[in-house]
């Protein structure tokens, strides 16, 4: 708390600072003549009368009243400037008026450079339409939401910021966002919005989070292995539609895996990021888990689910030994898959992730060896015929709730105009994340990515982690605890499903969760 | 008059002191009061705090991983403790009494002292790297080589604590080093002389002429390690993150991530003010075990 205080101290003392110390130096000069006065009357020319001796000590008390009155009119007038600063400075710019957004920021991070170069795109395009009204930002370090909370129940003020989906929760419960509801009415949003972002965007009936972009977990496959194993192009390229279709399912995908390793093709079938990702929750709805109620804003623990979910990581490690029982630390899980070691690869940010980390040209050569080497499809259902699944990383951006009045209206504004598709563009392009509007796809670009273009179908299967505030911090902690234990502590099924319930019991208030 | 005089000498030192004890108010005592407060409350992102009594005590003693967290952070501290005693006290005496040059006992220490120099983060990424589960890291190429294993290991699947025990023993044996180092050249010559003269070995000189003056170094840092090992977690977690499924996690780091990433920080708090109670505890144990009160008795024989 006191460098909260020391930091907004210092910010508002800045120029009343500047000012006191440059008076400063004016009065250290008239304290030298005094001090200088006392020394001389002490050194030597005591030899005064006594009429002399009180008109000496009446003009020393006169002088160290005019010194003490400088001084304070000095601070007065420091706080004073110091306040005034700020106001000659808006005077100063000829009545245009200045607006400073502050948004909590991470500089550091690209894909969050480019969502708010995206927003900024909007503001400029206001700025065109309405040239009375300037626009400034100043940054934040972009904080974790219990920091966010602490900062912002201390008063260090911000407009808006950028987060995944799972923290909605925890910002709402903290009293830190206001609802976005007039998003979805935007012109520019309204008719263009994703009919299924729109809904999975809404928290507790409410949409907290303007959605920026997202990205797809999608199941992304080495097509040169494929090959290998004898499957034909048009099995190849007819796969993704298999999959869609429920007609290839995760026991296909098992026999596939073991093939290929039996055949020594690969050291590994199927590998996602680690079990901290969204990969494992899109397993999770692959085999029918619902881990949330969205009208009683609950959480569910439906026991056969787990027992059934834990039974497939049972298998597919220690059975069929389609995924390595290294997972929970491996390092270079990405590379394993694209330096052609594993054959299936689950995770949101692959072919972003690749694409970054592609040695040549990224823009011009990536997309060619990418269509050329690998493929990708949804998450396949675990029983044939049911519906294939897609996880998806919905970031949004939140809204403070301190944000009112004009500043709230002209950020609506600015945000209707950067969700006009050419707005949208630079950011899908440069991130390789995709659009919630889907008239972007529209456009010659986009058509032309064709990754965006060949993944935009699976927005429609997509669904997304809760945003209750137990389920990140809790919820999916422990139910991936438990596929560690599976993994490496060769913990049975039942064991397992065991330990993640009565976890739920104790750490998360039976009025939070339903239990089935 | 005189009983002002004498008050004003008793408060001199008192003035030189409330500097250091405002900070220590502030930095310190403050925060130890406040968390001491945050456990009767149901503290939480929310920032708007009630009482809600002893029922953050309770729930540690009902909590199902507590007992198996506990025996983890025992079995952390004991063991890390016991590898950063011996390696000091072996290196120590290894480099200042059997090497006679001080050149060479200078450069022992400087190259033991660097490895304080660089940052956590470093040896952490050469660790995940060196135990990586690719049979090209080198613990798994040097074990194929040998014939020791068949298939490459997962090491920080299958032995999360050994290795984040030995990381930390092994990092954190360095300022040990430095201060028995210190102490072993500070014995006079004599002492060795004498015990020589004596018909005593080199291996009678260390246990029983070396090792037992360096009993208030030793206590020193056995106390301070354990007071440090309880309550780190810095190699925990840049290692494993307490995982695979809590088996490297102790209870500071249970603590922690109660507080900042489940957001509760009442029962966060409760835990780590349990930390503190085993902490003075363990302190307890070793002042007995080191006979610290006999240690402070004052020289029986007059000067």
């Amino acid at each position: 708390m006191f460098h909260l205080f020391y930091e907004n101290t210092i910010i508002k003392c800045k120029y009343s600072l500047l000012t006191f110390l440059q008076a400063n130096i004016t009065l250290n000069h008239c304290f030298t003549k005094l001090i200088n006065y006392n020394l001389n009357i002490t050194n030597g020319f005591s030899n005064f009368t006594k009429e002399e001796e009180d008109m000496r000590k009446q003009k020393e008390k006169k002088m160290k009243k005019i010194i003490l009155l400088l001084l304070f009119s000095t601070v007065m007038l420091s706080i004073f400037a110091g306040g005034a600063a700020e106001k000659e400075t808006s005077d100063e710019t000829n009545k245009v008026k200045t607006i400073t957004y502050t948004v909590r920021h991470d500089s550091s991070n690209e894909n969050v450079v480019s969502r708010m170069n995206m927003i900024i795109d909007g503001f400029k395009q206001l700025e065109k339409e309405d040239p009375k009204v300037h626009f400034e930002f100043n940054y934040l370090p972009k904080l974790e939401v219990n920091e966010l909370a602490m900062q912002f129940h201390a008063g260090v003020e911000a407009d808006f910021f950028f987060d995944e989906e799972t923290a909605t929760g925890s910002l709402v419960k903290g009293g830190i966002i206001q609802p976005v509801d007039w998003f979805a009415t935007l012109p520019n949003v309204k008719d263009t919005l994703i009919p299924n972002v729109r809904e999975l965007s809404i928290y507790d009936g409410h949409m907290y989070g303007v959605p920026i972009d997202m990205a797809l977990g999608c199941l992304y496959a080495n097509k040169k292995i494929l090959s290998k194993l004898g499957w034909s192009s048009e099995e190849i390229e007819t796969w993704p539609k298999r999959v869609q279709n429920g007609e290839w399912t995760f026991e296909d995908m098992a026999k596939t895996c073991k093939k290929a390793i039996d055949m020594g093709l690969v050291k590994y079938g199927f590998m996602l990021d680690g079990v901290d990702n969204a990969g494992t929750f899109g397993i999770a709805k692959s085999l029918g888990i619902e881990m949330y109620d969205r009208e009683q804003n609950k959480l569910i623990f439906d026991r056969n689910s787990w027992l059934e979910f834990y039974k497939f990581w049972e298998e597919a490690v220690h059975e069929d030994m389609m995924i390595p029982k290294s997972l929970p630390n491996f390092e270079g899980t990405y590379n394993s898959f694209f330096k052609g070691d594993t054959l299936f690869f689950s995770d949101v940010s692959g072919y972003e992730y690749w694409r970054r980390n592609f040695d040549g040209d990224a823009e011009k050569e990536f997309p060619e060896y990418y269509e050329e080497n690998f493929t990708q499809a949804l998450i396949p259902s675990y029983r044939k015929g049911e519906p294939a699944q897609c996880a998806m990383k919905l970031r949004s951006m939140f809204v403070f709730s301190s944000v009112k009045g004009e500043k709230l209206d002209y950020l609506k504004k600015a945000l209707n105009l950067s969700y006009l598709p050419e707005n949208q563009v630079n950011n899908m392009l440069t991130m390789g994340k995709l659009s919630t509007i889907a008239t972007t796809y529209d456009l010659q670009e986009i058509k032309d990515f064709k990754f965006a273009s060949d993944t935009a179908y699976m927005t429609d299967y997509a669904t997304i982690r809760s945003g209750h505030p137990d389920y990140n911090t809790k919820y999916s902690k422990y139910y991936r605890n438990q596929i560690e234990g599976v993994i490496v502590d060769n913990l049975s099924a039942i064991e397992a499903v065991d330990k993640l319930e009565s976890e739920l019991r104790f750490n998360i208030d039976a009025d939070q969760i339903i239990f089935k | 008059m005189n009983y002002k005089i004498n008050l004003r000498k008793k408060l001199y030192p008192l003035w030189f002191l409330l500097p250091f004890l405002i900070m220590i108010s502030m930095f310190f005592g403050f925060p130890i009061i406040l968390t001491g407060v945050m456990t009767f409350t149901d503290f939480d992102i929310t920032y708007r705090p009630s009482f809600v009594g002893f029922k953050n005590y309770q729930k540690i003693a009902m909590d199902p991983n507590f007992f198996k967290i506990l025996a983890i952070t025992f079995t952390f501290t004991l063991v890390a403790l016991a590898i950063i005693m011996l390696m000091s006290i072996v290196i120590s005496i290894l480099t200042q009494y059997f090497v006679k040059r001080k050149v060479a006992r200078y450069a022992y220490r400087t190259i033991w002292l660097s490895m304080n120099a660089l940052p956590s983060i470093i040896y952490a990424v050469v660790i995940r790297g060196v135990f990586s589960p690719y049979a090209t890291s080198g613990a798994n190429y040097i074990c194929l080589k040998l014939g020791l294993i068949a298939d490459p290991i997962s090491w920080l699947n299958h032995f999360p604590l050994v290795l984040v025990i030995f990381t930390t023993g092994f990092l954190n044996g360095a300022n040990g080093i430095i201060i028995l180092s210190a102490a072993i050249n500070s014995i006079p010559e004599d002492y060795y002389k004498a015990a020589r003269v004596d018909g005593t070995t080199e291996w009678g000189i260390v246990t029983q002429v070396i090792i037992p003056l360096l009993k208030w170094p030793l206590m020193y840092l056995t106390v301070t390690n354990a007071i440090s090992l309880i309550s780190s977690y810095n190699y925990i977690l840049l290692l494993t993150e307490g995982g695979p499924n809590l088996r490297t996690t102790t209870l500071s780091l249970y603590a922690y991530q109660n507080a900042f990433e489940n957001s509760q920080f009442g029962y966060g708090a409760a835990i780590s003010i349990f930390v503190v109670t085993i902490s003075i505890a363990l302190v307890l144990v070793l002042f007995k075990l080191f006979n610290f009160d006999e240690m402070i008795q004052p020289c029986r024989i007059d000067d």
